[in-house]
């Protein structure tokens, strides 16, 4: 079987990553840099540092690896190679979509840092479906807050005098009934 | 000084309006409309989320509560973010109503009202109800004039009138619940549907 084709890209601090080419092209931004043929010695991320950038490959690597192994089990032929965390999901096509799912989950079980690292370097990458997974978890962590706490999990500052807040709260009455 | 440090990592309103837009996607429309008491940042955040879900178990306060009266605060929450909202453009609209008794009155402010008052400019179109009986008796009860439709998902009786930009659409009704003129006007608007589905007729 032929080896899949690499591309090496560099993270903001100077790190170089090599990855096949199906995992790195989950991100749009890279793709269109490999269709433009600018991939010599390198793909420059100056907007992505080297520990968001491993962390976003880990993702790109086992999504790229389990649509591999999706098409591979529908037409027959071995699931293709990937390194790492892939051995426990090529067995079966079928158990692809719940093992993706608790990947996902684990994934994003990370400081809100961290989160807001992913959530920034996923639109610059455009890689669509973890710039909705980081979406939706921070969506999770404000769901079920009153006002208060959700300052108080993110840090946000209020800045309305008392009768500005309650300004606000009476014009919105609608939501908060 | 020590309050300023602590502040200084909110980085969640430090990101730009596009993305938090999206983030407030996710929530269900009224903890979204709320996070306008955050801070002056999010004040205005709400109105342009290009997303607005609206489930009727959410304005339910338990299960032993009147369902009249979440049907109320969701009526009355649905007239108002639709008048307020300013996104030029919804990726997706959802309404997802259950109802436990056929109630003519409820049924049909929920229908032409607010949708026919502000025509949605809606990629992404789904509507789901729980019973049938509430629409036997106006069936033209839902009027829908979204010129960018995409994708359309229905099992409520409704009048459609779509742009060229839908393709898909999935509709699950009765027969007997489309009445001709929603029958004239569902025939005469999918000029570019690409996949269609229609059961129960």
């Amino acid at each position: 079987m032929a080896s899949p084709a690499m591309v090496t890209l560099i993270s903001s601090d100077d790190a170089r990553f090599e990855v096949t080419e199906a995992a790195a092209t989950m991100s749009q931004t890279i793709r269109h840099m490999i269709e433009d043929g600018c991939t010599d010695g390198g793909i420059p991320l100056p907007n992505v540092p080297a520990r968001t950038l491993a962390k976003v490959l880990e993702y790109c690597n086992k999504h790229a690896a389990a649509t591999a192994a999706e098409s591979s089990a529908a037409g027959g032929a071995a699931a293709g190679s990937d390194s790492g965390s892939s051995s426990s999901a090529d067995s079966a096509g079928k158990d692809d979509g719940v093992d993706l799912a608790s990947f996902d989950k684990a994934f994003v079980e990370v400081d809100t840092d961290t989160l807001y690292d992913l959530l920034l370097a996923a639109n610059y990458l455009d890689v669509k479906t973890l710039l909705d997974l980081c979406c939706q978890k921070v969506a999770d962590m404000i769901r079920g807050k009153t006002p208060e706490q959700i300052r108080q999990t993110f840090g946000i500052k209020n800045d309305f005098s008392p009768e500005e807040e309650e300004k606000i709260r009476k014009e919105n009455q609608w939501a908060f009934e | 000084m020590a309050a300023a440090a602590k502040w200084a990592r909110d980085r969640l309103s430090a990101l730009p309006d596009e993305l938090l837009h999206r983030v407030l996607s996710f929530l269900p429309a009224q903890e979204g409309v709320r996070t306008t008491v955050l801070s002056k940042r999010w004040t205005d955040l709400w109105r342009s989320v290009p997303r607005i879900i609206l489930d009727f178990f959410n304005f339910r306060r338990g299960s032993r509560e009147d369902w009249t009266k979440g049907w109320k605060r969701m009526e009355d929450f649905t007239n108002n973010i639709l008048m307020l909202h300013r996104a030029p453009r919804l990726d997706a609209f959802r309404l997802n109503a259950f109802f436990e008794h056929h109630d003519e009155h409820r049924h049909r402010s929920m229908g032409p009202g607010p949708i026919d008052e502000e025509p949605l400019d809606a990629q992404d179109y789904q509507v789901y109800r729980k019973s049938r009986e509430d629409y036997e008796e106006n069936p033209d009860v839902f009027v829908i004039r979204a010129p960018s439709l995409v994708s359309l998902h229905l099992d409520i009786p409704f009048s459609l009138g779509a742009g060229k930009s839908l393709v898909r659409a999935r509709i699950s009704l009765e027969r007997g619940e489309l009445s001709p003129r929603s029958e004239a006007m569902l025939l005469g608007s999918p000029f570019s549907v690409i996949s269609f589905e229609l059961k129960g007729l």
